[in-house]
């Protein structure tokens, strides 16, 4: 990763004076903050080397949602933090559906906010760690490289976001045995567990979808209830 | 109420087309029975038919009859017809031109047009008369004057069929399939367009905003037609009212919530920049923010809880499948501030409703618990199936392990924005309760707190079982 982008934030916010005040405040923490007044400046920006994206979810025009389905169409990988309205479970599964990273019900405290950024770039940058050691698992029909980022299942190039890629790179590493769901979480989000905190189980449920469109029915992910979640080894154990 | 309702589905004159087609059914038929004995009591032309041969030699068998008596006896034999008359089952009459009876008793008044009727005719013609069958007329010559012969027969009697009473029965028939198929035309006219606004404003009731009689409805020109307008009418200014409730719902939940995100950050600032000694009541300011969100949020939730519950989305709900979700959630929580949350499960047990409200109001009473409960000690939540009034409930318990409240405020607890135990700092909005009453209330339970006897506040949340509810049935027998 670039040196240019270290702590090198956009915010894509309608709200201009919540813009200024996040950048005097982040500035405090050690990030520089760029702004994005609406969508489809945030769009532009976003092709620039981030560390990470700050993105509202109510802006006129053009809504967070769309704004993230044109980030992430464009192959742009970059981790996504959603700010959605406090209590609306809708617009949470719906932007880590579309390939959000993690999100942050508004309104939000500046700790919290200070500690989503730095989880999420954390984990991005312990993925930097890793990326020489490029491992490379092949397992029941799913391959995936590190080191190119991809995934196959039945030789079919498929999409993931680094997220949910890192959901299963995690599971994949296990296989075979259950990985708990906080374990899960500090693996892919950089944090643990909070309550009531569905993010993962929306990550897995994707991954699930995306894999099912190519292996059909044959599950490579198994829910184990109230503890979390499996990656079947092979045939014989299904 | 159940019993009116079962008395309506067994009877149909509980129903508007019951009624409409019993009433003009039974006054069609009885003014078809008034007219039949009017008309019958007042002269009409009567219906003449031909005999039969056996009929005509029974008549031509009687004239011979007098014939021969008038040929024994002579004028005697007349009063010898009248003895005869008495005693045999054909009457036989002997009249002259004018009608006048020749020395038998006269027959009744009444049947004299009909008798005029027959004289009238060239060849022997059958008329009836109340049960009377009367044939004639055979011409006979007594002593070179001109004489009619007239019979009279009873209905029953075998030789004289009763030609026009069959034809009036058959009529009859008619009439009364023809003016019960007309009366069930009438009244299905009538109860149709009914039954459309009955389903319309179920509809509607159940948050189907969009629900609109139609056009068939609409497009008519009489009453219901104008009904049908105000109705759509009326379901288009609902509409209208509550989607502009909802905007402004998401207008205030935004336009509010910036403010306090700015603030938010302002105090992140403010803190940086700050000496220590400013620090402390920052954190005051950034703590009453926080309430301040909360009870917002809490007060949106409560809107959106109202309207959601206005189109209530009923279905089976696993409850222990619910509330062991909602018990490892809870406990994790719990354990931050050294308290545990057990749920004993019981049977199975499943309840009708929403399980995102359910869910929502069963977590408020336990989180209310948590918050109440002393450190190191748990939280219990556990289920019973019950019978109450012949209705299968389930019985979901919430117990803590706190101080309880005071008995006569246990019903207020409930009351938003009350607070048994005055404690600012705790982050309840006070509203966690009532939240949860609306939703079990709006689910057809019932919820209520005690304290137990060895310390602690209880909830006590009764629901429906799903199956004594049969599913989403909304009258069903025990709601």
């Amino acid at each position: 990763m670039p040196t240019q982008s270290k702590n090198r934030l956009l915010l894509i916010d309608d709200d201009k004076s919540l813009g200024q005040l996040l950048q005097e405040y982040l500035e405090i923490e050690g990030f520089r903050l760029d702004l994005a007044p609406n969508g489809a400046t945030g769009i532009q920006k976003a092709d620039k080397q981030y560390e990470l994206i700050l993105l509202d979810v109510m802006m006129p025009d053009m809504n967070g949602f769309e704004v993230l389905k044109h980030i992430r169409q464009s192959g742009n990988k970059t981790p996504i933090l959603m700010l959605t309205a406090k209590g609306d479970e809708m617009d949470r599964v719906l932007g880590l559906e579309l390939g959000a990273d993690d999100y942050l019900p508004k309104p939000y405290s500046h700790r919290e906010l200070v500690a989503r950024i730095r989880a999420l770039i954390r984990r991005s940058h312990i993925d930097a760690d890793d990326a020489p050691k490029h491992i490379q698992l092949d397992l029941n029909s799913v391959h995936l490289d590190t080191a190119t980022h991809t995934v196959k299942v039945n030789d079919v190039l498929l999409e993931f976001t680094t997220t949910e890629f890192r959901v299963l790179q995690a599971l994949m590493q296990e296989a075979g045995s259950v990985v708990d769901k906080n374990a899960l979480n500090i693996a892919a989000l950089g944090r643990p567990i909070e309550l009531y905190d569905r993010s993962i189980d929306m990550h897995v449920s994707n991954l699930r979808k995306k894999i099912a469109q190519v292996a059909g029915d044959d599950p490579k992910i198994r829910t184990i209830r109230g503890v979390g979640y499996l990656f079947v080894t092979g045939a014989s154990d299904s | 109420m159940k019993l009116r309702r079962l008395l309506a589905s067994a009877t149909p004159w509980h129903t508007l087309f019951g009624k409409i087609f019993l009433w003009f059914w039974l006054s069609s038929l009885l003014i078809m029975a008034i007219t039949n004995v009017v008309v019958k009591s007042v002269n009409k032309p009567f219906q003449l038919t031909e005999p039969t041969d056996i009929q005509v030699t029974t008549l031509v068998s009687h004239a011979h009859r007098v014939l021969d008596l008038y040929d024994l006896y002579g004028e005697d034999a007349f009063a010898e017809l009248a003895h005869l008359n008495e005693r045999e089952r054909i009457q036989v009459y002997l009249v002259d031109e004018n009608l006048t009876v020749i020395g038998t008793p006269r027959p009744p008044r009444a049947v004299f047009p009909l008798l005029a009727g027959l004289l009238n005719q060239e060849q022997p013609m059958i008329g009836t008369w109340q049960r009377e069958i009367w044939m004639g007329p055979a011409s006979i010559e007594l002593s070179g004057h001109p004489f009619h012969i007239l019979i009279r027969g009873i209905a029953e009697d075998a030789d004289l069929p009763m030609a026009s009473s069959y034809s009036e029965s058959v009529i009859f028939a008619i009439a009364l399939i023809l003016s019960g198929l007309l009366s069930g035309i009438l009244a299905w006219s009538f109860s149709r367009p009914l039954k459309q606004f009955r389903l319309a404003s179920q509809k509607l009731a159940n948050g189907n905003l969009s629900t609109r009689v139609g056009q068939s409805l609409t497009n008519r020109l009489d009453e219901f037609g104008s009904l049908g307008r105000d109705f759509d009418h009326m379901a288009d200014r609902l509409q209208n009212l509550v989607s502009a409730q909802q905007r402004l719902l998401g207008n205030v939940s935004h336009e509010l919530r910036s403010p306090i995100t700015r603030i938010q950050v302002a105090l992140g600032i403010a803190i940086q920049k700050a000496g220590p000694e400013a620090e402390n009541i920052l954190m005051r300011i950034e703590r009453e923010t926080i309430k301040l969100e909360v009870m917002i949020a809490q007060v949106l939730r409560l809107s959106r809880l109202e309207n959601q519950m206005q189109d209530l989305q009923k279905k089976r709900v696993d409850l222990n499948q619910l509330l062991e979700q909602l018990a490892d959630d809870a406990h994790f929580e719990a354990q931050a501030s050294h308290k545990q949350v057990v749920f004993t499960p019981s049977g199975n047990n499943w309840v009708c409703g929403e399980s995102t409200l359910l869910h929502s109001a069963i977590e408020n009473v336990v989180r209310n618990g948590i918050r109440f409960t002393e450190e190191n000690t748990s939280v219990d939540i556990s289920t019973r199936a019950l019978t109450f009034e012949g209705c299968k409930k389930v019985e979901i318990v919430v117990r803590d392990h706190g101080p309880g409240a005071p008995e006569d405020m246990l019903e207020r607890l409930f009351e938003p924005f009350y607070r048994a135990v005055d404690n600012t700092s705790d982050g309840g909005a006070g509203l966690g309760l009532s939240i949860a009453r609306q939703v079990v209330t709006r689910h057809g339970g019932f919820i209520s707190a005690r304290n137990h006897l060895s310390g602690g506040l209880e909830v006590v949340i009764q629901l429906l079982d799903c199956e004594a509810t049969g599913g989403s049935d909304a009258d069903a027998p025990c709601q």
